[in-house]
């Protein structure tokens, strides 16, 4: 081995070496430097996600599926169920040897049979870690009320809340607004009430001609006993339940003062609400703000894009506002919403897709678009923030300051949900036609959802 | 009188037949419809919730959970209502059209076919039409009531009014269905019984107490045990317009039913009630035909 | 004569009466259709003008974006499967249960009509997972499977009054001249109770059309949905119902329905008619 020799062979073995190098660098993607988010690591594989049909939550996703299908390589299958029969197939998929849909759309009342029975992947490791998830995901952007119910769950103790991250909030959100006509609170001197005693005057006050001071769901329908009675009902103080389930101690408390006052406060609105407000439902009372009818509404606000819509008679004279409350210390109305998760029994590969489908769906940029262009409520504060939203969507920053002083329902964990709230509606209903006084209709709700608790096996006695 | 002719075949002929002519059909309806049945009777034994996938075995429970559920009851009494009073309306109603119709008047034909209509329409879109025309404060029903001094009601909310209202939608949809069975029977009566009974000096009322209505029983009583099986289960009006209320009262059995099983996701209790009321329903059905049967034998 | 006219007048005035309250919950149903969502509220009664743009827009929105367009399309093919498999089963056998009188034959009639009393809310959990096991969930043959078992008990008990209705001694005299029951079937019997097939035909077709619970368990994507599904889509929770879309669907339901209810009268008369319902 001449020097010569040695000095061309080591150059020659530089020279590949270098080839090599550059050839394996360009090969690999420039993000993959270890501990960095890669967006193409799932490109070529399919994700299957079920969400709920009639929200309008797979419209934003329908709309971007070809720009996210770009960036990651991911071939998105969407299936929209409605809500009775997405419930069914999502409790089957769980419990399947593998699920067939990787991610799923939790509504909050099922997340107790879901993350705590142990069938949804934790997702604290994956919202942890810096390869998984995006740098800009931003996950202290959604608030604390909303990640304990649609967020975080103990399956141990059974209750909302804790360290263990289960879902993500997504696709909408769900407050209560206090929607109510500007001018007609201008025209009669009337400030904007905090309280319920300053509501009743207000309503009374506000009741002239065809116009009704007040309005809500009186028929026998879900959103009479969530939205009006509920409102109320924590606005006055009320605690739901006593006791817990895990002790079989659960209780209602409907026959408590706060319980009995909600109803009656809406008994004695009933003079200045639209004459056939006993067989409002959702759609008619809103049916009769946006004729110009009534003059304040408490409501989900899912509405608002209706209401503010430059198709809406009232466009220009409506506004919203946080729900009445009684006392600083209370809550304002009911935390409504759902949450994307991860079924358990998938295969690694496929979790890991599904958290990086998630990741996009679930976007401070997707949700803008989202909510701009359908107008479902948010999930993030960056949203309620963003000017452009604000300009556009005048009353996103109330529904979700409405999220922090929201109340979770505090019969969502147990399966027993619907039939507790059925309990509810149908005595509301039943006082507000004047068939019962507000005592015994809370009574009988009491008597029948304490059966019900019974029956379930979360009331010993 | 027997199948067996002189060259027939023996009787192994008629069962090879029988089995291959009837075969198909009897095992499709074991598989498809009866083994069904049978996973639901199964499944009522059971306290079955698919959400907490709790399946423990509750033997009778769900029956005798039934026999002093006062829902259950109230739904009973409903079901009996609604059915017997539709059924009345229905049958009265549909037979009066259908001789009405047998005038034929010019362009009658036409009309016959708008009131076709209602029977063909989707469930949901019956419901929604029907929510959107007795709206309270927009609906076309009120708004003409109004126009006319009349007293304007709650249609979906007044208790007093709740199950009629149920009763009004649902003749609506099913009346005409009785009037094309009835109005097909009078097409085909032998027209010599009426010829014999004109030259005889029957009037018109004689002619229609007499011989017409006793010739149209038989296609009368099918129309009504038709309808009364529909009626009985009927479940999108109560669904699409009260939901079961104010409070319990146009809660029929095939609601609750559906409540227990879709809202409740109670399904041995759903599937528990779902059968008495198929052992109800037969009981009823065949004393129904026994009381038919015996009425043709007399008209025979 | 004068009592002839009167009468007659009386007549046409309940005619036209008559014609008037059946049509016009439809007539309401299409003016509805043309108005945008907040004139729904506002304009009681509604008005008469109309704006095609809003028009335009709804049907738009129905037929091809809510795709009802492809709901409609679905509907037509399964109760179109659904009826031809029924019949086809039952036509023999409505034969055989007419003809033959074998053991058990009154006890077996009666069951398959029995069948029909279920409510579908029990067997539409069953059926669903049945047809999860044969992986043809969310297909159009898991539709037709369970919509034919359906409306065989119908079809078999009106074919069998048709079948009643035709005199015995045309088969008897058929098989002195050597004909089998399946060529007596074909030959002489199939003729004679085609308006029977008709009749049959039509109201299994308007049962299937109308189904709503074992499809809404059976069929999850939007592509496959028939119009009971996608009408479904019309109501949430938690959003107003949109009453001119709704309109508009109900418009477009019934449309093709309309056409086929003139088209079927004359069927069902002559059908009813040449071989009478028990």
């Amino acid at each position: 081995m001449t020097e010569r020799n040695l000095l061309r062979r080591s150059v020659v073995a530089g020279l590949t070496a270098a080839v090599a190098v550059s050839a394996v660098g360009a090969s690999v993607p420039v993000a993959a430097a270890e501990g960095a988010f890669d967006p193409m690591a799932c490109a070529g594989k399919a994700v299957r996600i079920a969400l709920v049909d009639g929200e309008r939550d797979e419209k934003g996703l329908q709309d971007k599926e070809a720009e996210i299908e770009a960036a990651t390589g991911i071939d998105i299958q969407l299936t929209t169920m409605a809500i009775g029969p997405l419930g069914e197939s999502i409790a089957q998929n769980l419990r399947a040897p593998e699920s067939a849909f990787d991610i799923v759309h939790v509504i909050g009342f099922n997340v107790a049979a879901t993350a705590g029975a142990g069938l949804l992947e934790e997702l604290t490791p994956y919202v942890n870690d810096p390869a998984k998830t995006p740098a800009d995901f931003d996950f202290a952007d959604f608030p604390e009320g909303q990640l304990n119910y649609t967020g975080y769950f103990d399956p141990e103790k059974g209750e909302f809340g804790g360290d263990k991250l289960f879902l993500v909030p997504g696709i909408h959100s769900g407050s209560v607004l206090l929607f109510y006509r500007k001018d007609l609170l201008d025209a009669a001197g009337i400030e904007v009430p905090q309280t319920w005693d300053d509501y009743k005057a207000a309503a009374e006050a506000l009741t002239s001609g065809d116009v009704a001071g007040s309005a809500m769901v009186g028929a026998n329908d879900p959103s009479a006993m969530l939205v009006d009675w509920y409102s109320r009902f924590v606005g006055h103080g009320g605690v739901l339940m006593t006791g817990s389930k895990g002790d079989k101690t659960l209780k209602p408390n409907f026959t408590s003062e706060e319980a009995v006052e909600a109803l009656q406060e809406m008994i004695d609105i009933l003079p200045y609400s639209p004459a056939a407000v006993t067989s409002y439902g959702f759609t008619e009372a809103m049916d009769a703000f946006m004729a110009g009818k009534v003059a304040m509404w408490p409501a989900w606000a899912t509405i608002a894009g209706a209401l503010f819509g430059p198709d809406s008679p009232v466009k220009d004279t409506v506004a919203v506002a946080p729900v009445p409350r009684n006392d600083e210390s209370f809550s304002r109305g009911i935390r409504g919403g759902w949450g994307l998760a991860i079924p358990a029994n998938l295969p690694q590969e496929n979790k890991d897709c599904a958290w990086l489908l998630m990741t996009q769906i679930t976007s401070k940029a997707f949700e803008k678009h989202q909510v701009m262009t359908y107008q479902t409520d948010p999930n993030r504060i960056s949203t309620a923030q963003d000017p452009e939203v604000i300009a556009a969507l005048p009353y996103i920053p109330a529904a979700v300051a409405a999220i922090e002083d929201a109340e979770t329902l505090a019969v969502a964990n147990i399966p027993e949900t619907w039939q507790i709230v059925g309990e509810l509606q149908r005595e509301i209903n039943l006082a507000l036609t004047g068939a019962e006084d507000a005592a015994t209709a809370m009574a009988n709700a009491q008597a029948g959802a304490e059966k019900i608790l019974r029956d379930g096996g979360h009331l010993a006695d | 009188m027997t199948a067996a002719t002189p060259t027939a075949g023996h009787p192994l002929h008629t069962r090879r037949d029988v089995l291959l002519l009837a075969g198909p059909t009897v095992l499709y309806l074991l598989v498809f419809s009866v083994f069904p049945l049978l996973y639901s009777l199964a499944i009522s034994f059971f306290d079955w919730n698919p959400t907490t996938s709790s399946f423990d075995w509750v033997g009778l429970g769900n029956f005798t959970g039934l026999l002093t559920d006062p829902v259950f009851w109230q739904a009973a009494v409903n079901t009996a209502i609604f059915t017997s009073v539709s059924i009345a309306i229905q049958v009265v109603l549909g037979t009066v059209l259908a001789l009405f119709f047998n005038l034929r008047l010019r362009g009658a034909w036409f009309v016959r076919g708008v009131l076709i209509l209602p029977m063909l329409l989707t469930p949901v879109v019956v419901g929604l039409m029907w929510r959107a025309l007795l709206n309270p404060d927009w609906g076309m029903v009120n708004w003409l009531l109004g126009l006319f001094g009349l007293p304007q009601p709650l249609w979906t909310a007044d208790p007093a009014v709740a199950l009629a209202t149920l009763v009004i939608v649902d003749s609506w949809q099913w009346t005409p269905f009785v009037m094309v069975i009835v109005f097909a029977r009078l097409q085909a009566l032998p027209q010599d019984v009426f010829e014999a009974s004109a030259v005889d000096g029957a009037n018109r009322r004689q002619t229609l107490l007499r011989i017409t209505l006793p010739l149209l029983a038989p296609a009368i009583a099918f129309a009504a045990i038709f309808r009364a099986i529909d009626a009985f289960r009927a479940f999108d009006v109560v669904f699409g317009l009260t939901y079961g209320g104010p409070g319990r009262l146009t809660t029929t059995l095939s609601f609750y039913t559906w409540e227990n099983g879709f809202s409740f996701q109670q399904y041995g209790y759903a599937s528990a009630l779902a059968y008495v009321m198929v052992i109800v329903a037969t009981i009823a059905m065949s004393l129904l035909v026994r009381v038919v049967s015996i009425r043709r034998e007399d008209a025979a | 004569m004068t009592g002839r006219i009167l009468e007659r007048a009386l007549a046409y005035l309940v005619l036209v009466i008559i014609g008037i309250i059946g049509f016009a919950p439809f007539v309401i149903i299409l003016i509805l259709s043309t108005k945008a969502r907040f004139q729904i509220a506002t304009e009681v009664p509604p008005t008469l003008v109309f704006d095609l743009a809003q028009i335009e827009k709804n049907y738009r929105d129905v037929l091809f974006q809510r795709g009802f367009l492809g709901y409609i399309w679905n509907s037509v093919v399964v109760t179109a499967l659904s009826v031809g498999v029924s019949l086809v089963l039952a036509t023999p056998a409505a034969y055989a249960f007419s003809r033959i009188r074998f053991r058990g034959r009154d006890r077996a009639a009666s069951t398959i009509l029995s069948l029909r009393f279920m409510p579908a809310v029990a067997v539409a959990i069953p059926v669903m997972l049945m047809m999860r096991f044969i992986n043809l969930d969310d297909t159009l043959p898991g539709l037709v499977i369970p919509y034919v078992a359906f409306s065989l008990p119908l079809v078999v008990w009106i074919l069998i009054g048709f079948f009643d209705e035709i005199p015995r001694e045309l088969d008897d005299a058929a098989m002195v001249d050597g004909c089998t029951r399946f060529g007596v079937l074909n030959r002489i019997m199939l003729p004679l109770v085609r308006p029977g097939l008709i009749v049959a035909a039509i109201f299994a077709a308007i049962f299937i059309w109308n189904e709503f619970l074992v499809g809404l368990y059976v069929v999850n994507s939007q592509g496959l949905k028939t119009i009971p599904l996608g009408a479904a889509g019309l109501i949430s929770a938690e959003r107003p119902i949109d009453w001119n879309i709704a309109a508009t669907v109900g418009v477009v339901t019934i449309i093709p329905i309309f056409i086929f209810s003139l088209f079927i009268q004359r069927y069902i008369v002559r059908g009813i008619t040449a071989g009478a319902v028990k």
